[in-house]
């Protein structure tokens, strides 16, 4: 319920979608963690981390320009938004952004496809 | 190990005698709910008018959330002090809720033209007023200000709002921002165990 609140507190989302979020969402953050570390369906485990990453940081960004003090809800309680954890989340952003990409092309060279797909294709 | 040391701290303060003087409620309430605020601050302003005036006509005024509010103006804010000095010189004289409406409400006005009393003493009689002023500039007054700002040291709180809710046991910080609607399901789930 703290999560939800955190959620709540940037003000854009209805109450059931907060609760929702804020039941679900690290769960979901979690499973892309250890996807991430253990290097399961990569290309794909990038790309959502990335999304993830982009949607976080454009409401960080914009809470932090409508002036709002927020906690973030990044890592834990009691961190309010700052143009130091804007900065943070944007390294983090352009960390999985290179994974993403990096990713990307060694897949396209078909190094990194299972041998099943690659047989296929 | 946070939680822990912030108990430590308020059983300590409140050992050696700085028991907390601006409450609302029952003492025996299931769930104490601290506020640390700074008049000045505008997260403080938008949690007092869409958080706290919900949250104590039902949850305070009906018995179930005991409220203990600390005066905590940060060193960035100019008036901060001034206004808080206000606060607690309206409060000895049973305006607090009127002279922390109005500062809140006007904050805006009075963080920048300084007029602090002016905009506290606009709520009161003339009588009231005279007596205001006069306290506000009660060393005593500036003492116990002091003391909150000690109290919000001792228990690591380095912004404001700062909101930390106990029931029986357990200490919660609550995310700076947070809705009344999610804040009040939170408080139902608490009073429902």
């Amino acid at each position: 319920m703290l999560f939800a609140m955190s959620i709540d507190a940037y003000q854009i989302l209805p109450e059931w979608a907060v609760l929702l979020l804020g039941h679900w969402l690290p769960w979901f953050e979690l499973l892309i963690g250890v996807f991430l570390v253990a290097g399961i369906m990569l290309r794909y485990t990038a790309l959502t981390a990335t999304g993830l990453l982009l949607v976080f940081f454009a409401l960080m960004t914009r809470a932090y320009l409508k002036g709002l003090t927020i906690d973030c809800g990044c890592f834990g309680l009691g961190e309010v938004i700052s143009p130091a954890s804007l900065a943070r989340d944007g390294l983090l952003l352009g960390l999985s952004i290179t994974l993403a990409v990096l990713v990307r092309r060694r897949t396209a060279h078909g190094r990194v496809l299972p041998a099943s797909v690659a047989s296929a294709t | 190990m946070r939680i822990i040391l912030t108990a430590i701290a308020f059983a300590s303060l409140a050992a050696a005698g700085n028991q907390p003087l601006n409450t609302r409620g029952s003492s025996s309430s299931p769930i104490k709910m601290e506020v640390f605020s700074d008049y000045q601050c505008p997260g403080c302003k938008a949690l007092y008018e869409s958080t706290l005036k919900p949250l104590m006509e039902n949850y305070v005024d009906k018995g179930k959330v005991y409220m203990v509010h600390y005066e905590f103006p940060l060193p960035m804010h100019a008036y901060a002090i001034q206004a808080a000095c206000y606060a607690l010189a309206a409060r000895r004289i049973g305006k607090y809720d009127q002279v922390t409406d109005v500062l809140f409400r006007q904050q805006q006005s009075w963080a920048t033209t300084g007029k602090v009393g002016d905009t506290a003493c606009s709520v009161l009689s003339a009588d009231e007023a005279k007596k205001v002023r006069a306290l506000a500039q009660d060393p005593a007054i500036a003492a116990e200000v002091q003391t909150d700002i000690q109290l919000g040291r001792a228990a690591h709180v380095d912004g404001t709002p700062t909101v930390i809710i106990t029931h029986g046991a357990k200490q919660y910080r609550v995310p700076t921002g947070a809705g009344y609607q999610i804040l009040s399901r939170f408080l139902d789930s608490l009073l429902s165990n």
